[in-house]
């Protein structure tokens, strides 16, 4: 029985020249494209998720959006001069005491 | 191309401030070492060709962890090795999960066609890749690096994490369960 060390030198030559261990040609190009995919990837990712997340979120804010309108339409309404946008946005009707009333709460002591 | 003699610290260290055709450098100056260990793990072929790839990606992510303690040829090896592990067990997984075991021992001896050598060499190579892949992945490991890449038993054992003496016998059960499958090589 031969001994580890001749068994090794006997065989390891044979194994070691049987085949030939390289890669294809353009080995390193090909590492360098995969490095530069798997680096962009995570700024599309990035941008492609908060696009989904915009999507989701579209629907809710519309339907916050039409309550929050009707709500203020209906509450205030458009008899007092106001137009039908400044009624949806709930804006106090102007008038001149209004003004005045904003003007006076700006100046000094106005409040007390 | 970037000049040979740029030492790898150098290389290194440009590689880390997103310099690529520094870390193209690297892979062109170790992608020798690499293809040693994954093909001596896994045969030819694109599995091998794939593992490969992912060791130098894997070292890439790891750029800023790596420290020059350990040399890059070692470092590299380590990850080559350990990939080539994981994809062994893919293997074994995927083959008796959907291919019939007479089947297995033909699958597992794929020399990776498509090179036109001379049925000699063709022979030899077919009998040395079909003995390799009988062994266990841990001894085939052993065999890789101490008799493919020439590692000595110190830094073999340094690479897999274990002690020497384990290298030691693992190599030494290799060597027998190789010797008869090899024997008509060793008498030619």
């Amino acid at each position: 029985m031969m001994e580890d060390r001749d068994l090794a030198d006997a065989l390891g030559p044979i194994i070691r020249d049987a085949e030939d261990r390289r890669f294809e040609p353009g080995f390193s190009h090909r590492v360098m494209e995969k490095i530069r995919a798997e680096t962009e990837a995570p700024i599309i990712e990035l941008s492609s998720a908060l696009g989904r997340q915009f999507l989701r979120l579209v629907p809710i804010a519309a339907a916050v959006l039409v309550a929050l309108s009707a709500y203020s339409l209906l509450g205030l309404g458009t008899s007092s001069g106001q137009s039908l946008l400044e009624a949806a946005l709930g804006l106090e009707p102007l008038t001149v005491e209004t003004a005045y009333a904003l003007d006076q709460s700006f100046s000094p002591g106005g409040n007390d | 191309m970037m000049n040979d003699r740029i030492p790898d610290a150098d290389l290194l260290e440009r590689a880390r401030g997103g310099d690529h055709a520094a870390f193209r450098t690297l892979v062109e100056r170790y992608e020798n070492v690499v293809a040693a260990t994954v093909i001596g793990m896994l045969g030819p072929g694109a599995e091998a060709e794939d593992v490969g790839q992912e060791t130098f990606i894997r070292f890439y992510a790891a750029l800023t962890r790596f420290r020059e303690e350990a040399s890059l040829k070692t470092y590299l090896t380590r990850i080559a090795i350990n990939l080539s592990l994981n994809a062994l067990k893919r293997r074994k997984r995927f083959l008796s999960l959907h291919v019939e075991s007479d089947l297995m021992d033909t699958i597992e001896r794929d020399p990776g066609a498509g090179q036109e050598d001379r049925a000699e060499s063709r022979e030899v190579r077919e009998t040395v890749r079909s003995a390799i892949d009988r062994l266990a992945p841990k001894q085939k490991a052993v065999v890789t690096l101490r008799l493919i890449d020439g590692y000595s038993t110190r830094e073999t054992a340094e690479i897999l994490g274990v002690p020497e003496g384990t290298v030691l016998s693992r190599l030494s059960r290799a060597l027998k369960k190789l010797q008869p499958h090899l024997q008509p090589l060793m008498e030619a």
